[in-house]
């Protein structure tokens, strides 16, 4: 079950996956890989999973819905928990005997633990980064963890939308494991031996100090392109850097340079080596490579081969694009850039919305004549569509940065949940909770006046409050509708909400109190390990999960502002002068509940829907098909019974009453208002950190997300339960007496 | 989602699949499960069976006609959770007509050719289950209920 590389059996090369035969190759051809590698065959990980039970696991997770069906967020969620299982699961006592021994030789160093993939064999590197490599990993627990969670990561997120390809599948997948020492270089790049642009060329790419910068794309790298045939170097494109990649305890950290020090220190006779060590790889395996290497005390190694792959695609933004999930994959932003990302948000790409949307709101519409309307709306057309693309190519990877701080999480605590980690991003003031409070604060004032029906009859200053109410809020929109333009509808809402229970003060408290605690057991973890950016990580992480939820009010905004101009030019055309009546799938813009991360698959591109219906009397069969139980994600916590409040249009929302169960495909935080009103929340769009599940973890209420075709399935007025601890939505009404 | 049709196509194949079904009929003051051997009616309004008129289940019926039967495809293996279906049929049954016998008879045979000696033995009858709804529980907990109409 434990080769060493360089001496793997023959018959054992089926089981050891292409990343430790490649090494197993090179040692054999004397050229200089990290020494006394040893291989972890797939035997071992059957071993672990038969004799822990955790394929009895893997199949109950994936068993609760079809993978095909799942949104991205739905697989991260139930990667998550699979990965989890894995951590969390002890080594039988003789299998960890039999691995420390045979790792002795190598555990006095610093290691890296790669995950060695059987299908990337015969598939070459089109599937590449679909699971983990551990890099600087001390210590025989670490290092037992680290093989685990490279186990793990057959089932990570990438490899599950890609379940088909992988043909990935309980019974009979398993991964191989390569454990090396951890080489700690000087300079580190890749080598494409054929530059795709240019074939007589090659082409290096090469940082300072280790490859992680380079790879997540951090750490800007110089370009050398080398003439094929003599071997000249044509061209050195040197960079000034900030940043480099280096460990630290364990694990990496990206550390500031000075732009003076930040030079690669590569000279001319390494570059001939590295161009030489290509050409070997290319005549042995037989064409172009995509070559991993790092320079250590002047000496080169080279750290993995695999064949270039060439990836053919248009122009169009990956999200797009049909098949999502080459966008999802680009979804696993890292620290560093997610850190950029945020600077550019707050200082620059928030300022600029909020400001947008003012002057937008301080146009006075009368004043314009029909040409001028028509040129208003192309220009609120464009702005629109231009802050969507932000929202797309921005705002979104920033609101993973919670999800990598849940993976950093989980695997430095192993909680006894794999969302423990959400805990810690609670509570923090969003603006969609500020503004509940205030529609929460008009109603009681409202309830002084309770026979003034109209605005009309309520006092000036009263007036005056919810104008300024509508000022701040009023323009944003659900669907093609913007939300309070009719005040009269606003007021009854607030009447209601003045009747709701505040967020209790004692739970606010308990929940602070937790969040403290679990926060110095995350940050005392993270310093024992010898890294120091816990404190950064879970900061960017607690802005990430928040402004996920504030990013589309504030985009809202501009799209309720070129409704409002819509409106404006229907009403002159004297047409129904309300976009509020249209119907939602009637959409002439591309607004954000319609973009893909709404689509319901995140393997979309494998099988895309039948128009079959869910649902209802079975063609030309008499046969009624109708739910009883429908099981999602438990994403909020609880129990709860009520009649059904199916949203399927604006209108919907004002008819919601206290104790219902709000039934919607999707919640955006511009709805979010009814929420305080609400028992419990069914849910179309799935996962742990949506705005539906972000909410009601506030309101404590429980929510079911991930329910297929949910506003298809139940009727508004039917009685459901829903168990937010299980996950399932159970219809109540006539089946009860049966 | 599993799609309407779809759901009637797995009910359907369950049926045609499997050989085995539990029936539970109830007496006076209990309830009582048995296997049987069954065959659906290619509607699926109609679930056949065989059983000799001595059984406690055939004494049941006379008494209460209302019963259940239990269809799976479980295979006794954890990891077989991805593809395991239960289906709980629920009808009045009744015994087949003289006149309806013979077109009973073949449906059940056609599914049990070795049965044959089973069917003819003179101390049997022919029941038929009158399916008024299907349960179908799936994907671990889901249940979608088949109403026949």
């Amino acid at each position: 079950m434990i080769y060493s590389i360089g001496h793997i059996p023959a018959e054992q090369s089926a089981s050891c996956g292409a990343k430790a035969m490649v090494l197993d190759n090179l040692q054999k051809m004397a050229i200089r890989i990290p020494l006394d590698g040893m291989v972890l065959s797939t035997e071992l990980y059957r071993v672990f999973v038969d004799y822990s039970g955790l394929q009895a696991d893997i199949s109950l997770a994936l068993e609760t819905k079809e993978l095909k069906e799942m949104r991205w967020e739905e697989v991260w969620d139930l990667s998550q928990k699979i990965r989890h299982r894995f951590l969390k699961t002890p080594f039988p006592e003789s299998v960890q005997q039999q691995l420390l021994d045979q790792l002795e030789p190598l555990m006095d160093s610093a290691l890296v633990i790669r995950s060695s993939s059987v299908f990337e064999d015969s598939q070459g590197s089109s599937f590449a980064g679909m699971h983990d490599s551990i890099v600087n990993v001390r210590g025989a627990a670490s290092v037992l963890n680290a093989v685990k969670e490279v186990w793990s990561s057959l089932w990570s997120d990438r490899a599950l939308i890609y379940f088909k390809e992988l043909n990935l599948r309980v019974e009979d997948s398993a991964m191989a494991v390569v454990v090396q020492k951890f080489i700690e270089g000087e300079a580190s790049g890749v080598c494409f031996t054929e530059n795709i642009q240019s074939p007589d060329h090659l082409l290096i790419e090469t940082v300072p100090g280790l490859n992680e910068g380079l790879v997540s794309g951090t750490v800007t790298p110089d370009r050398i392109t080398v003439e094929r045939q003599s071997g000249r170097v044509l061209e050195w494109l040197r960079q000034e850097r900030t940043h480099e990649a280096r460990p630290a305890g364990q694990g990496i950290q990206r550390v500031e340079v000075a732009a003076s020090k930040s030079a690669v220190p590569l000279s001319e006779a390494n570059i001939r080596d590295i161009a030489a060590m290509g050409f070997r790889l290319e005549q042995k395996f037989g064409g172009a490579q995509d070559v991993e290497w790092t320079l250590s005390g002047g000496a080169l190694y080279l750290l993995q081969s695999r064949p270039i792959t060439v990836l053919q695609r248009d122009e169009t933004p990956l999200w797009q694009m049909d098949d999502k999930r080459a966008w999802y994959r680009t979804l696993h932003v890292s620290y560093d850039r997610l850190l950029e990302i945020k600077q550019e948000i707050q200082e620059h790409y928030f300022p600029e919305l909020e400001r947008t949307a003012l002057k937008l709101a301080a146009v006075n519409l009368d004043s314009l004549d029909d040409q001028q309307l028509e040129e208003e709306i192309q220009r609120r057309r464009e702005l629109f569509e231009k802050w969507e693309h932000t929202y797309w190519d921005l705002f979104i990877p920033f609101a993973h940065g919670s999800r990598l701080f849940g993976e950093v999480y989980n695997r430095v605590i192993q909680p006894d949940s794999p969302f423990e980690f959400i805990e810690l991003l609670s509570h923090e003031q969003m603006e969609s909770l500020r503004r509940n409070g205030e529609l929460k604060r008009l109603g009681e004032r409202l309830d002084s006046y309770p026979q003034a029906h109209t605005v009309e009859k309520l006092p000036l200053e009263l007036q005056v409050e919810l104008n300024q109410f509508m000022e701040n809020y009023g323009d944003a929109a659900f669907f093609d509708t913007r939300l309070f333009k009719d005040m009269n509808q606003l007021v009854q809402l607030a009447r209601r909400l003045s009747k709701t229970a505040a967020l209790k003060e004692n739970d606010h408290k308990g929940q602070m109190e937790k969040r403290a605690q679990l926060e110095n057991s995350f940050l005392s973890a993270m310093q024992a390990l010898g890294r120091d950016d816990g404190p950064g990580l879970l900061e960017l992480a607690r802005i990430s999960y928040r402004l996920r939820d504030d990013d589309n009010l504030q985009v809202s905004k501009i799209q309720g502002e070129y409704l409002r101009v819509r409106d404006e030019q229907a009403r002159r055309q004297g047409d129904v002068g309300d976009t509020a009546r249209k119907t939602p799938v009637q959409r002439e813009i591309p607004g954000k509940t319609s973009t893909p991360e709404d689509e319901p698959r995140a393997s979309q591109g494998i099988a895309r829907e039948q128009s079959m219906k869910a649902f209802g009397v079975v063609a030309g069969q008499d046969i009624r098909v109708k739910p009883r139980q429908i099981t999602g994600t438990s994403a909020s916590e609880g129990i709860a019974t009520g009649r059904a409040r199916v949203i399927e249009n604006a209108e919907d929302l004002f008819e919601v009453q206290p104790g219902e169960i709000l039934v919607c495909d999707s919640i955006d935080p511009t709805i979010t208002f009814v929420i305080p009103l609400v028992a419990a929340i069914v849910e179309r769009r799935g996962g742990m950190l949506v705005h539906g599940a972000i909410i009601a973890r506030e309101y404590g209420i429980p929510c079911i997300t991930g329910i297929p075709k949910a506003t298809k399935a139940f009727q508004t007025g039917e009685v459901l339960t829903v168990d937010g601890f299980l996950g399932i939505v159970t219809v109540l009404g006539d089946y009860t007496s049966q | 989602m599993v799609a309407s049709e779809e759901i009637r196509r797995m009910v359907a194949e369950l049926l045609s699949e499997q050989l085995f079904a539990v029936l539970s009929t109830q007496g006076e003051d209990k309830l009582h499960s048995v296997l049987v051997a069954f065959a659906p009616a290619a509607d699926m309004r109609q679930i056949i069976f065989v059983t000799p008129r001595s059984t406690r289940k055939f004494e049941n019926i006379q008494k209460h006609n209302y019963v259940s039967l239990f269809i799976d495809n479980r295979k006794n293996d954890i990891t077989d959770l991805q593809r395991l279906i239960g289906v709980e049929a629920r009808g009045e049954v009744e015994e087949i007509d003289a006149g309806d016998r013979s077109y009973y008879r073949e449906l059940f045979l056609a599914k049990f050719p070795h049965f044959n000696w089973f069917v003819e033995s003179p101390g049997n009858a022919i029941l038929g289950i009158k399916v008024q709804r299907y349960d179908v529980v799936h994907h671990f907990q889901n249940v979608t209920v088949l109403e026949m109409l």
